[in-house]
């Protein structure tokens, strides 16, 4: 196979440093380029990456045996001071990596080499889920010559970076397209990109992606919208994939007045028909939701997470049971205003639901569209939601643990905290989670946090769409599951012949 | 005409700067930080979202911030691309091609269109009139983005003629890339011309002058073009001369319809992230390039017209 084309639909990368990588475009082009010490893979499984290994000897210490013999694609090899150099990079706050957080970065002590091919983290206080993130950007080595050189402008389309990974970074024509080449000194020579270029372009816009797609000048494309389903899934030059996802959509509670009342948030999620946004607005392609832990993250003891899921509040529609919690939170007749991108129909669709489901039962629900360009502000910055009580998201797990996410939720500190949700007990069992090697007993906490948490209601969870991938029929092999951020998806896509 | 030029050219700095003024304060004001686009709500640490603004001198005051940026321009420094981290210069020039091109592609669509289908069926008038007349009021109806989407369906998915997006590579390439978007660009103000053209073709084929003419048994092939054009086009030149740099506003539209490489939709994006550097650059280059354009439009109106007295009011 000479040159796939493949679509990143929410748009250009803006930078291919890992440090800036935390976002769709960057992440799914930069997981082809630069490989991490972990790596999740499509089953979201989490194996050793460029670690051969990873040892847990002590509750706060991680040790990464490093794999001999991997090269960048200069030729140089991968040391254990290029590793200690990346993962350092994360810790200075000069360097301004958006990796950086109280959780992850903050619980770091130390980094360093303790043997030729051995780094050693050291943290303050015991974190497994570390470990996991070691899969992300976070953990990603780049070689330390060549990025100390390019100083300011690594990552940029004039000096681009310098990794290990199947693919290595030929040209970025800034505004068009990222044209990757095979690295055919790859050190997996069972994980070899089968495609000599892989292009990158950045079609936003959803009629112009799917037309790109039907007469085959796009050869496939991750998230395809959903307006495009019904094209996409009758398209007679390829085949619309749909895969286990670990994203999530959901509305999120500010915590703001009359929605300050857990039951009026609970009723409003019991009158409102999710099976039947499933169907209508994602064309069935998403399924309904419980909780804001999509089913699709169990990555293990799978059977603890289900058993405490089907406990939770079902997605059945429940009139009379809403209208008795309204009734006991004192009937509030204020407005609730939730908002969303004016440019994403599929909120509108999804909220028109939610407000005819308040209707039923008292709740005056008020959409507002905001332009993206303002609501990007509503996730890190309490101004600009002041004044709603709620406002839509699409969420996805960086790692397939749902311990990670519930403590970015209900660690006080943490910033998608956006009802300034605290419950003691609750964060006493996530530092007890946290601590636990054993992914059974790691589950039952957890799922004791997530019913606890639930039982508040602070996000509203709506449906759980799937991984929606189109190929055409002249390619195969890209993994239908959410592993495009961290995992090198694009080295397996080849010819179908 | 030196002169005329000249305190054009005058005018023309004077606009420039009060533009940039409104530019960059408008930004300034805008509601959200820059700093919270570039980390979208990732938590990260009050020390890195410092550094960020150290790097970028968000926290300077806004009138020290105004003259950095405008002397730097002056200088031919762009500035620093707060999303990219990369001299806006560079980060603009090769897109500068693709929307000058289009833009170029367009005009040339409109003028020759519009020009051509107002001046026949104002001529001619009849069935061929009446078509025109409902082409035309179809083609300011349809918005550019529709118009976009219906050429794209037509002539890319079901026919295969021309491609669904991108740009292309060399001369030829890039023309049958940029033919649909150039067309969907085209459209709504060529029907405008049309429409202009039309009616200023049939009040001077009614006028007193051409009857004369005509009464002194004038060919009316000569009448037709002495008389009857050159007078129409008076009118005519102004609107194609507005509607050509309303061409450059629409490139935006029609630049993200098509997923082209141009200033358009580096400027929807630059408005999204709060790139603030990119956006001023953009919308100052739009502001000098409306300002060419209507210079331009007066010097043909003045070439066209010997009667205008330069650097006069026209009325």
């Amino acid at each position: 196979m000479d040159r796939v084309t493949w679509n990143v639909p929410y748009g250009e990368p803006t930078s291919l440093d890992p440090l800036k990588s935390y976002n769709y475009p960057e992440n799914e082009v930069l997981s082809n380029l630069c490989e991490s010490l972990m790596r999740v893979n499509p089953d979201f499984s989490v194996t050793p990456g460029l670690a051969e290994s990873a040892d847990h000897p002590t509750p706060t210490t991680w040790v990464y045996n490093l794999r001999k013999g991997v090269k960048f694609w200069d030729g140089k090899e991968m040391t254990a001071d290029d590793v200690v150099f990346s993962l350092k990079r994360h810790l200075d706050p000069a360097e301004g990596s958006y990796w950086a957080g109280d959780m992850l970065t903050g619980n770091i002590a130390s980094v360093k080499k303790t043997g030729a091919y051995q780094v050693t983290v050291t943290l303050k206080k015991p974190d497994v889920v570390i470990n996991d993130y070691m899969a992300t950007p976070l953990g990603a080595v780049t070689e330390a010559a060549f990025t100390r050189q390019a100083g300011a402008k690594f990552g940029t389309p004039d000096k681009g970076v310098m990794c290990t990974g199947p693919f290595a970074l030929k040209k970025w024509d800034k505004g068009s397209q990222v044209t990757l080449v095979r690295n055919d000194a790859y050190w997996d020579e069972s994980r070899k990109a089968k495609a000599k270029e892989f292009g990158f372009r950045f079609i936003v816009d959803p009629a112009t992606l799917t037309n790109a797609l039907k007469t085959g000048e796009i050869d496939g494309s991750y998230d395809v919208p959903t307006d495009a389903v019904d094209q996409l899934s009758n398209a007679t030059n390829g085949t619309l994939y749909l895969g286990k996802s670990m994203q999530m959509v959901a509305i999120i509670g500010t915590g703001d007045g009359t929605f300050s009342d857990p039951r009026v948030r609970t009723a409003l999620l019991m009158a409102t028909d999710r099976e039947a946004i499933s169907r209508t607005v994602f064309a069935g392609t998403a399924a309904p939701l419980r909780s804001v832990v999509p089913p699709g993250s169990y990555s293990y003891a799978s059977k603890v997470y289900e058993d405490a899921y089907d406990k939770l509040l079902p997605t059945t529609v429940d009139i009379e049971g809403a209208k008795k919690l309204v009734q006991e939170a004192g009937k509030p007749s204020g407005p609730i205003t939730i908002a969303y991108p004016s440019e994403r129909t599929v909120y509108e669709d999804i909220l028109a639901e939610v407000q005819s489901a308040g209707k039923k039962i008292g709740l005056d629900i008020q959409p507002k569209g905001v332009p993206s360009a303002r609501y990007g502000a509503f996730f890190s910055d309490a101004e600009a939601r002041k004044g709603y009580s709620g406002f839509m998201t699409t969420n996805y797990f960086d790692v397939p643990e749902p311990l990670a996410f519930l403590r970015n939720h209900i660690d006080p500190g943490s910033a998608e905290n956006y009802d300034k949700f605290s419950a003691p007990e609750i964060t006493a069992l996530l530092d007890q989670a946290s601590a636990e090697n054993d992914d059974t007993k790691r589950a039952e906490l957890t799922a004791q946090i997530e019913t606890k948490y639930m039982a508040k209601t602070p996000w509203l969870p709506i449906v759980a769409p799937s991984t929606r991938l189109f190929m055409n029929s002249k390619i195969t092999g890209a993994p239908a599951s959410f592993v495009y951020l961290y995992y090198p998806w694009a080295a397996a896509v080849g010819s179908a012949k | 005409m030196l002169g005329f030029l000249f305190r054009r050219l005058l005018a023309l700095a004077a606009t420039l700067i009060v533009a940039s003024f409104l530019i960059f304060g408008a930004l300034y004001l805008a509601p959200g930080r820059p700093e919270t686009f570039l980390t979208q709500g990732r938590s990260i640490s009050p020390e890195t979202l410092a550094s960020i603004r150290a790097q970028y001198h968000l926290d300077d005051p806004f009138p020290i911030r105004y003259w950095d940026w405008i002397t730097g321009v002056v200088r031919g420094d762009l500035g620093q691309s707060l999303v990219f981290r990369q001299d806006v210069a560079s980060l603009l020039a090769p897109r500068v091609g693709s929307t000058l091109l289009l833009t170029l592609y367009a005009a040339v669509l409109l003028v020759v269109f519009g020009v051509l289908v107002g001046v026949v069926s104002g001529l001619r008038g009849g069935l061929l009139d009446t078509v025109a007349l409902v082409v035309t009021s179809m083609g300011f109806a349809v918005p550019t983005f529709f118009a976009a989407l219906l050429l794209m369906n037509l002539f890319s998915v079901q026919l295969g003629w021309f491609p669904v997006f991108g740009s292309g590579e060399g001369l030829a390439d890039r023309l049958w890339h940029l033919t649909l978007p150039a067309i969907a660009l085209a459209i709504p103000s060529g029907a405008v011309v049309a429409r202009i053209t039309r009616t200023s073709i049939m009040e001077e084929k009614d006028s007193e002058h051409v009857a004369t003419a005509i009464g002194r048994g004038l060919p009316r092939s000569l009448v037709v073009r002495r008389h009857v054009l050159r007078n129409a086009l008076l009118p005519v030149t102004t609107i194609v001369g507005v509607n050509i740099a309303a061409l450059i506003a629409g490139a935006t539209v029609v630049e993200k319809a098509f997923a082209l490489d141009g200033l358009g939709s580096a400027l929807v994006d630059a408005v999204n992230q709060k790139d603030f550097a990119v956006v001023q650059a953009i919308a100052l280059a739009l502001v000098v390039a409306f300002g060419l354009v209507n210079l331009a439009v007066d010097v043909l109106y003045a070439w066209l017209d010997p009667r205008f007295k330069l650097g006069g009011k026209r009325s």
